[in-house]
């Protein structure tokens, strides 16, 4: 039975930019699409799943659209790839791996189930570099690119089964993801947090 | 003459084939238009390639405190001048990172025309558009606006080519501007399920990713409790009289610290902003009275992500000039992979950070810019560990 690896991409900028602190440009995350389809198509060990925005070819706004999917049809390749728009948690369920090129909500998901991660983190947009905490959890957690080419070796490499699976993401997850409490649920535990912070407003 | 190709559209139309083959250069203005010009066969770059990085890093870093001090002159004038509901409210601070990430966008854009035009130098731009007006205010369409401004000062010649888009629905109008505005989609309530009763109420600003399984935990588990939901604001109401959004296009180009086109083309951009919040605020801050009147509000929750956007300062600023707490639960991210800036404005008049662990908490306390208390809780749409 082949193994699973999810490629999950966030949304176009849409021309929406903020400095410093700015992610890729939308070329970019096109461009990184192109990159790695490819080789989780040729990586015939693995069933590669495409997990899109819904927001990737919404027909109302040219500006927010990724043509990544009108890209990918046109390749020879594309019958290898399953695009996915379910929710991002229930793939994650049956992964075995997760391929992300940009470190955000995907990660700290990502980190919270036991599939590899492979996570693109470019110092030059500072995602986590200001974070040296963050930082050394995710090193531990999975497996980290700082450049692009670095970042596509690691994948090769991963594909190939030249690199083990890296499933260690207690400190991760428990620094910046799942809640901790023996039994108690996040959500649970934000009501709790919020009963005391009113308790505290009627007695001041 | 020498022509430089900028391609703004997704598809490129017959119309416009002719030029491509004479051009001296053809760029892509966005992903979808690249794609579409590999498609036809027509050689063409990315405009990304012009755009300097470190440069806007630390243009981007030096505005964001000229940005906090030119709205803060603004408002000294501009709050007198509003109208009923919202008078010496801080109307143009609220609005700040919004600016921001307008002037940001335009920035990059002028720097990569620059880079473009100075690599070609050509004698006349062409730009192949949709019908659409230029507007700073809205992504893309901010490279006509600017476009448009530089062929004026610089002496080139422009021509727009309107041709199709990515697809014919889109065609019909022209996209959102997608600024900070999610709220359309995250607030779409407006209820106080069971009623309040007189018991106190907690008011959701939004229920967005954490939120609504926090929401649906204690609509179920906390009776003593009312759950009131801020709905969608409308821009009906009061609006601004012309000479006041004259005097904020003056206040604006007087004190945003800088000139070229991002100053003159913020300026008309900063009053359509002016135009199409105050109108909302006021009805959100009618709202909000209304609300303090009816029931007895005890805090109110909104998720990280929309603690930018001007009516979400707004109700951050209310609540604390009432002495409620204002508690924002993060939302996605690692906590630390939010910039120091978005921490910075959240942490400015919230009371208290909720965040899904000791990491993103020891983050937050170390870049928080007013008294927020930080408490880790989790991210209870993940399984807990």
């Amino acid at each position: 039975m082949k193994r699973r690896v999810i490629y999950v991409i966030t949304d176009n900028r849409a021309g929406r930019q903020y400095f410093p602190f700015e992610t890729h440009s939308d070329f970019t995350l096109f461009a990184h699409c192109c990159d790695v389809l490819p080789r989780l198509a040729r990586a015939e060990e693995w069933e590669a799943v495409f997990k899109v925005a819904a927001s990737v070819d919404r027909a109302d706004d040219p500006y927010r659209l990724n043509p990544v999917l009108h890209w990918l049809r046109a390749q020879a390749f594309a019958d290898r790839i399953i695009v996915s728009r379910r929710p991002f948690r229930d793939e994650l369920a049956h992964a075995d791996a997760v391929v992300i090129d940009y470190p955000s909500t995907t990660l700290v998901e990502a980190a919270c189930y036991p599939a590899t991660m492979l996570v693109y983190n470019d110092p030059a947009f500072m995602h986590l570099e200001h974070c040296a905490e963050a930082s050394a959890a995710l090193r531990q957690a999975g497996y980290v690119g700082d450049t692009w080419p670095g970042f596509l070796q690691l994948l090769d490499d991963y594909l190939a089964g030249k690199l083990p699976d890296k499933p260690d993401k207690d400190p991760l997850r428990s620094l910046f993801g799942a809640h901790q409490g023996g039994g108690e649920t996040a959500t649970a535990a934000a009501a709790r947090a919020i009963a005391g912070i009113l308790a505290k407003g009627r007695s001041a | 003459m020498r022509q430089l190709v900028l391609v703004e559209s997704g598809l490129t139309g017959n119309a416009a084939t002719n030029v491509f083959n004479d051009a001296a250069a053809v760029i892509a203005l966005n992903p979808a238009s690249l794609h579409a010009l590999e498609r036809a066969g027509i050689a063409a770059e990315a405009i990304d390639r012009y755009t300097a990085y470190g440069r806007l890093d630390a243009d981007g870093e030096a505005a964001y405190g000229r940005m906090h001090e030119a709205m803060q002159a603004i408002d000294t004038v501009l709050a007198p001048l509003l109208p009923a509901p919202l008078i010496g409210q801080l109307v143009a601070s609220w609005l700040g990172i919004e600016m921001k990430v307008l002037l940001d966008s335009l920035r990059a854009k002028a720097q990569q025309l620059r880079g473009a035009v100075a690599a070609y130098a050509p004698q006349e731009v062409v730009l192949v558009t949709p019908g659409w007006p230029p507007d700073p205010l809205c992504g893309y369409r901010q490279y006509r606006a600017l476009l448009e401004w530089y062929a004026a000062q610089q002496g080139y010649a422009l021509q727009l080519i309107a041709t199709g888009t990515v697809n014919a629905a889109a065609a019909r109008k022209p996209p959102q501007r997608h600024c900070l505005t999610r709220l359309k989609q995250a607030w779409q309530r407006f209820s106080f399920p069971g009623g309040t009763g007189g018991r106190d109420t907690l008011l959701f600003a939004d229920t967005d990713y954490c939120l609504g399984p926090l929401y649906r935990h204690l609509h179920a588990q906390r009776r003593d409790l009312a759950l009131a939901c801020w709905p969608a604001t409308d821009g009906s109401g009061a609006g601004l009289a012309p000479a006041v959004v004259q005097t904020a296009e003056r206040l604006w180009l007087a004190h945003c610290g800088f000139g070229g086109p991002e100053a003159e083309l913020l300026a008309p951009a900063f009053a359509a902003l002016l135009r199409k919040e105050i109108p909302r605020l006021a009805r959100a801050r009618h709202r909000w009275l209304l609300l303090r009147r009816r029931t007895r509000l005890r805090a109110v929750l909104a998720s990280h992500g929309l603690c930018v956007h001007a009516e979400i300062n707004a109700l951050a600023n209310w609540a604390h000039d009432a002495g409620l707490p204002f508690i924002v639960y993060q939302h996605g991210g690692l906590g630390c992979s939010y910039n120091p800036h978005l921490l910075h404005e959240v942490t400015a008049v919230n009371s208290h950070l909720l965040t899904y662990g000791d990491g993103a908490t020891r983050y937050a306390e170390g870049n928080r810019r007013g008294t927020a208390c930080v408490l880790s809780v989790g991210n209870n749409r993940m399984p807990a560990a």
